[in-house]
């Protein structure tokens, strides 16, 4: 049966078994009720005493559903067989934690099960009953495995955590505070009785956070909740061995899973501070920019379904941490516009496939119109305009990708003047980038793994554009049949570096003088879907793929991992000052809240 | 649409009625509980009912609120908060108990699949949708989900074992 059918006959079925579905009264808003007003402040700490047994201890078949684990105040006790005791680190401080942590050596903890099903791992303590949780005190402890490799496939694997995924071990670890309600994870374990259980890796609890007298109570909610056993052996031929990321404490604002970590391993504060998001309402495909003093917000649409689009702004000082509006512009509400600081001003062209244009001067906070750019901008189906316009050589160079459309508007002048762009047409999405005398067009063909197809031009003749070799892949074993290479690409230390989001291991630089690839250094950085691309910052280059961060330094070569803590940092939404890079705004094109946006976040990211 | 030229307002009460078992629904494909679903429908429709004035004129608010389910629905810190309450709860509905074992290995090989492929694959098999609408409840061009759908059913064969046959 093809997949088709099978698809059509399960979605038929589902339909049936849908008409038993009553269909009940509408829903009372609990926002309005009594009880929906009332204070409830509940979390839920995953507790989990991570108790490898390796590969030779093996769990009794007791039923996670029944089985209740009682709390005593103390550390927890590890059950029989397990080979580290987790300290008890609620309540204590950061340093306390992070000393008894390394202490108790809480890698080994960790180091071998079968990880296929499992992402993460919290460990913490127990909190015991009644025990008072200093307000900002770390309640948790997770570190994170990485995914397993593509060569290793269980065959029919079969995941005792019923349809718990990889994302169900979420952060945790909120800081005990009360007066906001924290979305906790929970983790439903189905044990099938023929399963051969080999580790045991926790017991999962509830608590509530209640204040008393400033300070926050932790009272259980519920007991025993569940037990993650790996499958049997014979499930999974092949259990891989994994490096694991460094032990990081958790701590935020649980009301909204913001908060830094801490790499236990560097000592180190997060180098990313979420800072005022100011007065502007939610919004995506605004634009922003760096004046030298301020990021300038503006544009955007406010709701999924493009019904109400931006055209106010506002502008961010890092000096004071302050926000102004801006005056209200002469153009009409838009979204997905090119904007970019010409060293003067703010200027504003198209978006929404329209021409007209206006600049912005901070300094007397007016606008006054430009000419209209030679074609359409910013059109709704052309997603990538924040990649196929720059402000380069006293220019602001636009490209209709993915045609053959590329102009450029004079900053002295004022006016456009269109640039030729043939052979363009055949990139399939498309990116401008310039270096300090020339201008890039990067593109991919296909999605079949493809390798990036580039060109460029002079940047100041402007005489055509030059086919470059397309970019080879000496990790071309690594490429996954099927896979999306999503190129990206980004100028970093004065060379193009491009970036595959969709090929595992794979980042290429062009020498400039030779105009040949080169791979970067093996990063080992997990590709996903919809990850950003590489953010620029002088010698540095960030990536942010599948909730971790990782820099390449171009001076050491090297990469390293650095915790962005919530920080979602996309190079459409981040400007790079020159010490500091500043993102602000929601980095997706939708949001969860459904036609809105979510809130604005804005965040600081100061590397060492 | 122009904004000048507003739809009637329907009646919220008839809109809940006609589209909740297709939204509980499309919960349960993308987030695999029926009790989960059944909530995510009850919070979409009831954003549904505290923006009524503005959803009840959009000229699709069916498409609203199949956007806003698809999205919460694989939505991380949503679906953990849903499954950290329904864990403490007595089994599960009666409907969601009553799918075939198969549909929901299959159902749950489609949200292994990325959140944009689940999505397509849910509204175009599950609501029977042509890809052009689909769409438009994503915000998408109806290439792109010509393509999600060719490589989410690429991956379900190779994952399921079946046959691979481009649907329509």
């Amino acid at each position: 049966m093809t997949i088709d059918r099978r698809l059509r006959d399960a979605s038929g079925r589902l339909r049936s078994a849908l008409t038993e579905l009553p269909v009940a009264e509408v829903p009372p808003d609990p926002a309005r009720s009594p009880r929906g007003r009332a204070v409830v402040i509940v979390a839920a700490v995953v507790v989990v005493s991570v108790l490898v047994a390796g590969v030779a201890t093996r769990v009794d078949d007791r039923d996670p559903a029944t089985e209740h684990r009682t709390t005593d105040g103390g550390p927890s006790t590890a059950p029989e067989g397990a080979k580290t005791r987790v300290p008890d680190i609620v309540g204590s401080s950061l340093v306390e934690a992070r000393t008894m942590l390394t202490q108790a050596d809480l890698k080994l903890a960790v180091e071998e099960f079968d990880p296929p099903f499992a992402e993460a791992v919290v460990i913490a303590a127990e909190p015991g009953e009644g025990l008072e949780v200093p307000t900002g005190s770390v309640v948790g402890v997770r570190t994170v495995l990485p995914d397993p490799p593509l060569s290793v496939e269980c065959p029919s694997p079969r995941h005792p955590r019923g349809d718990a995924d990889a994302d169900a071990l979420p952060h945790v670890g909120q800081v005990a505070r009360a007066g906001a309600e924290a979305t906790v994870q929970s983790l439903r374990t189905q044990v099938p009785p023929e399963s051969e259980t080999e580790v045991y890796l926790g017991v999962w609890n509830r608590w509530a956070y209640e204040e008393r007298e400033g300070a926050v109570v932790t009272e259980p909610t519920a007991g025993f909740q569940a037990v993650v056993i790996t499958p049997s052996a014979s499930d999974c031929a092949q259990t891989p061995t994994f490096e694991l990321a460094p032990v990081t404490f958790v701590f935020g604002d649980p009301t909204d899973w913001a908060g830094a970590r801490l790499d236990l391993d560097e000592g180190g504060e997060s180098p990313a501070e979420r800072i005022d998001a100011g007065p502007l309402s939610p919004r995506g495909g605004h634009s922003v920019v760096w004046t030298g003093n301020e990021l300038i917000v503006w544009g955007g649409w406010g709701d999924e379904m493009g019904n109400t689009k931006r055209g106010d702004g506002a502008a961010y000082d890092p000096a004071s941490n302050s926000w102004r509006m801006i005056a209200p512009s002469p153009l009409s509400p838009r979204r997905n516009h090119a904007a970019a600081w010409t060293g003067d001003e703010m200027v504003v062209f198209g978006g929404d496939g329209r021409r007209d244009g206006a600049a912005y001067d901070p300094e007397s906070d007016t606008w006054r119109r430009l000419e209209d750019a030679p074609f359409g901008i910013g059109a709704y189906e052309v997603r990538d305009r924040e990649e196929s316009h720059l402000f380069a050589d006293g220019g602001l160079f636009v490209w209709q990708a993915p045609t053959d459309r590329v102009a450029r508007w004079d900053a002295t002048s004022e006016s456009w003047s269109t640039v030729d762009g043939t052979g363009l047409a055949q990139l399939t999405s498309g990116a401008l980038r310039a270096t300090s005398d020339r201008l890039y067009a990067v593109g991919t063909t296909a999605y079949t793994g493809v390798p990036l197809l580039i060109a460029r031009a002079n940047l100041r003749v402007s005489d055509g554009w030059t086919r470059l070799e397309d970019g080879t892949l000496s990790t071309s074993e690594n490429v996954v049949p099927d896979a999306d290479p999503q190129w990206s690409a980004t100028v970093s230390d004065g060379r193009l570096v491009a970036w595959s989001i969709g090929l595992p291991d794979t980042a290429i630089e062009l020498d400039p003088n030779t105009e040949r690839w080169s791979d970067l250094p093996p990063h080992n950085v997990r590709s996903c879907e919809g990850a950003p691309g590489p953010v620029a910052m002088d010698n540095r280059l960030l990536v942010q793929s599948c909730g971790s961060s990782t820099v390449y330094n171009s001076t050491t070569d090297s990469w390293m991992q650095i915790d962005l803590a919530d920080a979602a940092i996309e190079p459409s939404t981040a400007v790079w000052t020159g010490s500091e890079l500043i993102s602000w705004g929601d980095t997706c094109c939708y949001g969860t809240g459904g036609a809105a946006f979510e809130p604005n976040t804005a965040w600081i990211i100061r590397l060492p | 649409m122009d904004e000048q030229d507003e739809p009637v307002l329907g009646t919220f009460e008839g809109f809940y009625r006609r589209e909740r078992r297709a939204i509980v629904g499309l919960a349960f494909v993308l987030s695999g509980s029926g009790a989960a679903a059944e909530e995510l429908a009850q919070d979409a429709f009831l954003a549904a009912l505290r923006d009524w004035e503005r959803v009840g004129r959009l000229e699709d608010p069916s498409a609203w609120i199949r956007r806003v389910v698809a999205n919460r629905s694989v939505s991380r810190f949503r679906r953990l908060a849903l499954e950290a309450r329904h864990t403490h709860r007595g089994p599960a509905p009666q409907w969601s108990s009553s799918v075939d074992a198969d549909d929901v290995d299959l159902w749950r090989e489609v949200r292994r699949l990325p959140k944009r492929q689940a999505q397509v694959i849910a509204l175009h098999y599950l609501h029977d949708l042509p890809r052009h609408e689909v769409a438009v409840i994503l915000g998408c061009s109806e290439e792109t989900v010509k393509t999600h759908l060719e490589r989410a059913r690429r991956t379900l064969s190779s994952r399921l074992g079946s046959q691979e046959e481009d649907g329509p």
